[in-house]
Parts: C-alpha cells; structure tokens; sequence
C-alpha cells in the first residue's frame, strides 16, 4: 500500500508542476540583426500578460538554415488547474542601434489524448515520446508523457517520465483486458505534433522486464492540435 | 526571470534509444524526497560520432527556503540521467551541485550610458542569458526600470524619460545585476552596452575585456564559481 500511495502522490504531482518545451522559430529578414531575444508569458483565457513577470531566451542560430534562429521555451502542462491557456509571445530585435519589439502574438495551448491499447496485458507502463513541429518536424523538441492506464485511478494522463517506473505489475494485472493507456500532448492549435509510443514491462515476477519504442515503423504517428 | 543551464550527455556505447534527465532543486544543505515530486526532461538528439545529447533547464532564479523563511539565491541543484539502451532502462548515479551566484558591477564614471545587460552564459554561449542591470539609486517602481523595457512599446519615450532621470543621479553610475551558475563552473560574459538618448548620439555594442566584440565573439570575460 506504500508504494500505492506514493505512486498516487506522484501522479497528481507530476503534471500540475511538469512543463513541455516547444521550439520557437525566427528567420532574419535581413543582414546584420545582431540579437534576438524571445519573451514570454502564458495566461487564462481572456486574460492580458504581465510582461514585467515575463521570461525571457536568446535565440541562437541553428545549423539548419543560415538565417535561422531557434529557442526552446518552457511552458506549464496546467494553468491554474486548466491544461489549456495562452501562450503570448513577441520579438526583441537589435539590429545596429535599432532595438525593435515585435507585436505580442497570442496562440492558444491546447491538448490532445493519444490512446494506446494493449491486448495481451503485456505491458505495465506505456509512454509517449512526443515534440511539437515549428514548421519543420526535425526541430521538434522532445518530451515524454507517461500515459495512464484506465482503471488505475492513481495515474495522470498528462504527468511527466516518472524517476522509476512505479511497482504496480500486480495492479496492472488485476485489471480486465484490453488495457487502454491514455496520455496527453500539448502545444499551440493548429500545430503538428509528431510521437512514438514507450512500452515498458517492469516488475513482473519471471524478472522478463522489456522496453520498447513503437515508432510506426520509424515514421512516427502525427496529429493536429 | 530564469537562467539557462545546458546539461549534456555522449553515448558511450550503441543503442541508447533516449536519454532522460530527472532534476530538483531544493534548498542548501538539503536532499530531494525523489518520490514526491521532481523535473523530467527528454535530451535532444545532436547526432554526430559520438551521438551526443542536449538539453537546456530553465533554472530559477531563487528557491523557496521553508526553513529559514525566505528565497535561497543560492541552493542545490540534484539530478541523475535514465537511459534507455538496447530495450533496457538504466540509471546513472544521482548528481547533486551548488548553484551560487556572481554580482557584477559596471561603473560608469561618465554616465554615458542609458541601457545595460550582462550578457553571459554558462560553460560556452550554447545558452546565453540577459541580465539586465540597474544602478541600486533607480527608483523601484519606475516604469523605466530595465526590466520594462523590452515590453515598453513606446521606446523613444523610454530612451529620452530614462536618459533624463540618469542624468540627475550622481556620479559614477554603479550598475548592478546577477549571474549564476554550479560552483565549479565556468561563466563566460560580456556587457551589452547601449546609449540610446539623445537620438544623434544612439550606439550600442557588445564589450568584452578586448573592447567591441559580436555577442559572444571574440572577446569575454570567464568567470569561475
């Protein structure tokens, strides 16, 4: 029961504290821009950002296109108990002794529930490994979602790659077949989202622990937020 | 506002299929409670030969201190890697480093300048972090404060208000901001320096211990922990 407990714990935890990184993108318009700063802030829907609590990145250039430069942000997989809200974001460009701020661009954050369906009661953990597209899928940044299984009303759709997977193959095993595994990914309305699914079998009593990435035979699955 | 800290990893053998980075902060002296609550990160694939693995935290800037009642500038940084090879999970062992910070103060003897940061980064400038900085005699709750300013739409009004309220400070102009980073660590740092009042005498630069530099070119600082 101990370890049930902490494994509740950690699942309601994991994903009110967790974030995802998603990749931002900037292309020069022109020679000779020096520094381009990202800031950033996330509200409820409705409502208008505090830029002084803001964050903030430097982009940097990537070796995928002369003119390009990207950052990696951090934003919260919940809001104030809600896992969609809005993103704002703009520009701080320096370009000799021009500094420039961008307009403020405002996308919403919104979810999408990828379901993975176990037969056989094969495997005690199934996790999706998952980026958003900034336009091209090789940019994506990675995350990792551990899924929840139906039934075990301790685990979180939406939680975060656990520090060990949690002792619970009694607990997996006492459910009815099919197992239904259930995890979210994030990111702007509209965007890409390209994953591949984790299957972990930990703790079984024959000691035949497996792991394996189901990657659609390396192409991934996508989806539409 | 955050900083950035780039945490890396090199395959050392074939078939690691992903590498995760679990991660908590807590205050000094004090060890995480693992099962309670913790960061996980995905690392970016870099590929090369050997394959090598990025991954940059957004770091805070302070930690809550429930002991003593307030936030730790400084304070303890715990990590350890889950890697997942050949259809196996593996663990490093647990990591933990002190995050200490460096005050740096620019004296400007003339009060030629109007708007400073430092720009700095942790080990190379794989993630560089602005820091803007205040002479401690700025009003606090101005709206020219430096933290405002990427957010202030109208600049020309900032550039002339900020310039006028510098002026009747008394010189040198002491400014002041904060970097930070594991102790043993490398900072490498420039300043950002610019002059953006009166519009005929507008410049900025990136100044290193060599004069100008690009950002992050040929001429900085290094600072060790």
């Amino acid at each position: 029961m101990t370890d049930l407990r902490a494994a509740v714990a950690e699942a309601r935890r994991t994903e009110t504290e967790q974030l995802f990184g998603l990749r931002k993108t900037w292309f020069d318009p022109a020679p000779g821009i020096e520094m381009v700063q990202l800031h950033f802030a996330w509200t409820p829907p409705g409502k208008e950002p505090d830029w002084d609590g803001a964050d903030s990145r430097v982009m940097t250039p990537h070796e995928a296109s002369p003119r390009l430069r990207t950052a990696v942000i951090e934003a919260p997989r919940q809001l104030d108990g809600s896992r969609e809200y809005l993103l704002h974001h703009f520009f701080f460009v320096v370009r000799g002794t021009e500094w420039v701020s961008s307009p403020v661009f405002t996308e919403e954050i919104v979810t999408r529930e990828i379901t993975y369906t176990d037969d056989d009661g094969r495997w005690t953990h199934v996790g999706l490994a998952w980026g958003v597209s900034p336009g091209n899928a090789a940019l994506a940044a990675p995350n990792y979602t551990a899924a929840a299984m139906d039934g075990l009303t301790f685990e979180d759709p939406g939680a975060g790659a656990p520090a060990e997977p949690a002792p619970i193959h009694e607990f997996v095993q006492a459910r009815p077949l099919p197992h239904v595994f259930r995890g979210l990914v994030w990111g702007p309305r509209g965007a890409e989202v390209g994953y591949v699914v984790h299957l972990l079998r930990t703790g079984a009593p024959d000691g035949n622990d497996e792991e394996v990435w189901a990657d659609d035979g390396g192409a991934r699955w996508t989806l539409t937020l | 506002m955050s900083w950035y800290y780039p945490k890396g990893w090199t395959d050392q053998e074939d078939g690691i299929e992903q590498v995760l980075i679990h991660y908590v902060c807590t205050p000094p002296g004090q060890w995480p409670d693992w099962s309670w609550g913790h960061e996980s990160r995905v690392l970016e694939d870099r590929g090369g030969f050997p394959r090598t693995r990025l991954k940059v935290l957004r770091m805070p800037r302070e930690v809550w201190d429930m002991d003593n009642g307030w936030n730790a500038p400084e304070y303890r940084f715990h990590y350890f890697f889950e890697v997942f090879q050949d259809g196996h999970r593996w663990t490093t062992d647990r990591f933990t480093e002190d995050i200490v910070y460096r005050d740096l103060e620019y004296v400007d003897d003339h009060a030629w300048t109007t708007n400073i940061c430092i720009y700095w980064s942790v080990g190379d400038w794989a993630a560089p972090v602005y820091s803007p900085m205040e002479d401690p005699r700025f009003p606090g709750d101005s709206e020219f404060r430096a933290t405002k300013y990427y957010s202030y739409w109208d600049k020309e009004r900032f550039h002339h208000d900020k310039f006028h309220m510098l002026q009747a400070l008394e010189r040198p102009h002491r400014w002041r901001s904060r970097m930070q980073g594991p102790r043993g660590a490398t900072l490498v740092q420039q300043y950002h320096v610019g002059r953006m009042y009166p519009p005929q005498e507008k410049d900025e630069f990136w100044l290193g211990p060599d004069g100008r530099s690009a950002p992050g070119g040929d001429s900085w600082w290094v600072h060790h922990l």
